[in-house]
């Protein structure tokens, strides 16, 4: 079902963890919230759910208002019907797998029998089937997550909400479990709200992403949108633009930094001031510093550290006006980028972004 | 895309008097949930406020509190009690008391806990019981069977000596020698736990680390093992402190008839005389209270900093240290301690029990036909008395226990759980009982229900009440560590399944803190069955329970055998009852006299 956030306050003592945030997950569609850790993103999410309470605005799950901050309406988390996957899974040591995943149907006052049939059938769908018996302590990480995805989808919400959902897992069962909520999330066209600051797990599970910073939304759109163009430089930064430099004047299609002139494509709308936010994999480094290229920006620079990838080198090139570059590029052909190795760099203008330190949403930073 | 972008506003013109929302408004948590902690307030204020209020209120009255008066015409004229006859002595006493029973505590426990967590001494595993077993005695008992080993005219020790040809006492207990050491043996098992537990789960790469970096191991233990247990030491010392210097039954025991007064006897023979001055009773038992508040302060501020022994979660195992040719020598002064502190008094406890006669000139005479009769036991434990007090006992302490598991948990839950109004308050006044001696919350307890218009004196009632009070840090702080350690998470995703906050509680919450609950239930039996002080003020002689009757029977004099057979029996159930909830895991973090 549709989920609508409207003016969304949460003020935490002196602290707004959550300031006039509005936010809408159309039918059957995933969003996820992507921030550091402290933007507010996980109190969002927990005031969706009602386990936090709201200093104002408005929350409504399909037709039906669930929060009214001007009106006093409250509904309780258990009559919301909505589902949570925990960041700690939450999943009861005390109860086996079924169990657990027959809670919800037994809430609902379905009969003992019924319910344990449809725990399995959902245990299915998260193929853990086969493990329903067990006591859940004896769970690993990953069984104890797809058992609370399957407890929340038991209970057929009207969303569902994860939290971190795969922040406990190591790196090899996250990239397998990424894949598996995905295709669970479409196959279901269960609405979902994820919560997470990765933002690999972010592109990966969303049909829009939503930036948070400092208790608001700062950018909203599809994980291309979001990617190839950060609403800000502190976004940029956030999504892994390592090469962000203060532009220091602009002149015609032509900026000054530190001791460097580019040439770029774009200029930023508005005032300034700007910064050149210029992603690693779009800094091309060759070996000889004669190289021919048709790059508008060509650099001659030494490595400084190179770090051997597999697919890829990630080097730190020092090019001679001084500037200090990150690049991740293939490792070049006969021959390889060591520390003290001569090279040539270059940059497309199209991939130099200029965009302001934060959008205008970020609020009180801005002021500061 | 059918997820529609909606552009966030503006940041909010900080306009006041505008609808919007402003961030100085707080959070609607809904009053239900606000008031949730109130009656529960209420009801631990007036079970533990009114008696420490009576107390206060005595101190500036002319009159105590009595029913049909609460004694409210002021004075400070009971202040005097202060300038005079005895006070600074006892006050003196108990200061030199508790200081020397910590010192020697601390040293008895400190080396034993090192032994046994980080040496290669000999027996090991048992050194761990010997450090531990002393607990299980309630210091009382042990006082009573040190004054049958080591009285001055009777005491068997020296009648030993005498039929060895050494005349005149050898040793004396009723004296400050003697309370000091009783003290500190009793008490030594405190500081052997904490500075056990904080040698045995340190973390062994500090150590090595210092290894590598060129330290020999005597100098790692000096230079990181000493002061990483340092908190330890001082946290145990501190605590120590306080339960000697409050301690009444021990005082009373081996103190009084030295001739040695210390504050909760001098407490206790002021509200004893006739007629009784309880007023003057309640300045010195204010003094009491100041001192321990002062002293467990400081105690919760080293406590507080103890995490810097940086326990890791890991299973380590620390290095063991080679005794070489000590490791016996250091078993031997082991079993000495316990010699002294468990076999010698139970021994002494079996002999008075079988003993005929109440006095013996030598041991010679127990070879005398019929000095021995064994029937003794037998008669004790079928007496009308015993059988009775034993009733008594059991069920004002199941009673006290279960309600006192209940309100804990209560409390613990709202305070860690809830959003409610003056739950830190009700943690607080909780935790007030472990500030006030039992001396003084005895007699505030005994005034309070003397003057309630409920018909509870006189009754267990009025037992299950005063244990309720005395035990609630106790509950308290079992229920919380283990509710604060329950990831909440566990619950909320039960509401959020669909079920009631009420629900949710009794199906995940409670059953995964059974462990916890069942422990904090065992705990709380074996404090309620071994607390002597309080009731002693409470009960009536329909009300004797077990630790009284014990009591009864040997400071009147004349019932000797009985006294030392029902101990014997109170002394197995003790250790049963304190076997147990190590069983499941309790600490003991126990102050009981």
């Amino acid at each position: 079902m549709k989920v609508g956030v409207e003016a969304l306050e949460l003020v935490y003592g002196e602290h707004r963890a959550v300031k006039n945030l509005d936010l809408t997950i159309s039918d059957g569609k995933s969003v996820v919230l992507l921030g550091e850790s402290g933007c507010g993103k996980t109190s969002t999410m927990r005031c969706i759910a009602g386990l936090e309470a709201p200093s104002g605005g408005r929350i409504t799950i399909g037709d039906r208002i669930v929060y009214d901050g001007a009106r006093g309406v409250s509904v309780p988390p258990f009559r919301r019907n909505v589902g949570m996957v925990f960041q700690s899974y939450a999943v009861w040591p005390h109860m086996t797998v079924t169990d657990n995943v027959a809670f919800p149907l037994r809430m609902k006052g379905i009969s003992r029998t019924e319910s344990r049939r449809r725990a399995l059938a959902v245990l299915e769908v998260v193929g853990l089937a086969h493990l329903g018996s067990r006591g859940a302590s004896l769970l690993s990480g990953g069984q104890m997550q797809r058992v609370a995805l399957a407890r929340s989808m038991a209970m057929e919400p009207a969303v569902l909400l994860l939290d971190e959902p795969l922040s406990n897992l190591d790196a090899r069962l996250r990239d397998e479990l990424r894949v598996e909520l995905r295709r669970i999330q479409l196959e279901s066209g269960l609405t979902s709200l994820y919560v997470t600051h990765d933002q690999q797990e972010a592109l990966a599970l969303a049909d829009s992403i939503a930036i948070m910073q400092n208790g608001r939304i700062t950018q909203f759109g599809t994980p291309e949108e979001i990617y190839a163009r950060p609403a800000s430089a502190s976004i940029a930064r956030f999504l892994g633009v390592t090469n962000v430099f203060e532009v220091s004047a602009v002149d015609g299609h032509r900026v000054r930094l530190t001791g460097q002139e580019l040439a770029v494509d774009e200029l930023g709308d508005g005032e300034g001031p700007w910064h050149a936010c210029i992603r690693p994999e779009h800094v091309r480094v060759d070996l000889t510093t004669g190289a021919e290229s048709r790059a508008v920006n060509r650099l001659s620079g030494t490595v400084e550290v190179a770090v051997f990838q597999g697919a890829s080198i990630r080097c730190t090139v020092r090019t001679g006006s001084g500037m200090v570059l990150e690049a991740i590029c293939p490792p070049p052909p006969g021959g390889t980028l060591t520390a003290g190795t001569e090279v040539s760099v270059a940059i497309e203008a199209r991939d130099i972004h200029l965009l302001p330190e934060h959008t205008a949403e970020h609020g009180e930073v801005v002021a500061a | 895309m059918t997820t529609t972008p909606v552009p966030t506003r503006p940041p909010a013109a900080p306009a006041p008097g505008v609808a919007s929302p402003s961030p100085r408004r707080r959070a609607t948590v809904p009053l239900r949930t606000r008031l949730l902690g109130l009656p529960l307030l209420a009801l631990v204020a007036f079970l533990v406020l009114v008696p420490a209020g009576f107390i206060l209120l005595a101190a500036f009255s002319s009159d105590v509190p009595r029913p049909g008066s609460t004694g409210l015409s002021f004075t400070f004229d009971n202040l005097r009690v202060v300038a005079a006859e005895g006070v600074t002595a006892a006050a003196l006493n108990s200061l030199v008391i508790a200081i020397g029973a910590t010192v020697l505590a601390s040293l008895i426990g400190g080396a034993l806990a090192f032994a046994a967590a980080r040496t290669n001494v000999r027996a090991r595993g048992f050194l761990y019981l010997i450090g531990l077993m002393p607990l299980f005695l309630p210091s009382y008992v042990g006082a009573l069977a040190w004054s049958i080993l080591a009285s001055p005219g009777a005491g068997l020790i020296n009648v030993g000596f005498r039929d060895l040809g050494i005349t005149g006492p050898v040793v004396d207990v009723y004296s400050y020698g003697g309370v000091i050491v009783v003290m500190a043996m009793y008490y030594a098992p405190y500081a052997f736990l904490m500075i056990h537990s904080s040698m045995a789960l340190m973390n062994p790469d500090l150590e090595d680390a210092a290894g590598v970096h060129g330290s020999p191991t005597w100098r790692a233990l000096r230079t990181v093992t000493l002061p990483l247990s340092l908190p330890a030491v001082l946290g145990s010392g501190l605590l120590i402190f306080v339960l000697v210097f409050e301690n009444f039954p021990v005082s009373q025991v081996l103190a009084t008839p030295g001739g040695i007064d210390t504050l909760p006897t001098f407490i206790y023979k002021l509200m004893n005389t006739t007629p009784s001055r309880g007023n003057e009773a309640a300045v010195v038992a204010i003094a009491l209270v100041a001192v321990v508040v002062l002293v467990t302060w400081l105690q919760r501020r080293f406590l507080a900093s103890r995490s810097f022994t940086t326990v890791s979660g890991k299973g380590v195992k620390p290095r063991t240290i080679a005794l070489g040719r000590w490791r016996t020598p250091v078993l031997l002064a082991a079993l000495a301690y316990f010699l002294l502190s468990i076999v010698l008094p139970l021994l002494a406890l079996l002999l008075s029990a079988v003993r005929s006669s109440p006095y013996m000139r030598s041991f010679a005479s127990l070879a005398d036909p019929g000095a021995i009769d064994v029937t003794s036991f037998a008669a004790a434990v079928t007496s009308d008395g015993f059988l009775g007090a034993t009733t008594n006992s059991v069920v004002v302490s199941v009673a006290a226990a279960a309600l006192g598991t209940a309100l804990a948990f209560a409390v613990a839950y709202v305070v860690y759980r809830t959003r409610s109004w003056g739950k830190g308050a009700l943690e607080g006044v909780s935790m007030v009982p472990l500030a006030i001696p039992h001396v003084v919350l005895g007699i505030g307890l005994l005034w309070t229900w003397l003057v309630m218009p409920l018909p509870v004196y006189g009754t267990l009632g009025v037992l299950i009440i005063g244990f309720l009070v005395v035990q609630m840090p106790q509950g308290f702080r079992g229920i919380a560590s283990s509710i604060r350690s329950l990831d909440r998470d566990l619950e909320d995703s039960a509401v959020m399944l669909g079920a009631r906050r009420v629900r949710a509680v009794t199906w995940i919450t409670l059953p995964l803190l059974r462990v916890a609950v069942l422990s904090t239930f065992l705990l709380l039996l074996m404090l309620s069955m071994r607390e002597l002080t309080v009731p002693l003020f409470l009960y009536t002689t329909d009300t004797e329970i077990l630790s009284i009757a014990i009591y009864d029977q040997f400071e009147n004099g004349g019932a000797l055998r009985e006294a030392s057979a029902t101990a014997l029996v109170y002394c197995a159930i003790m250790f049963l009852l304190s076997y147990l909830p190590r069983r499941f895991g309790a600490g003991s973090g126990g102050r009981h006299g």
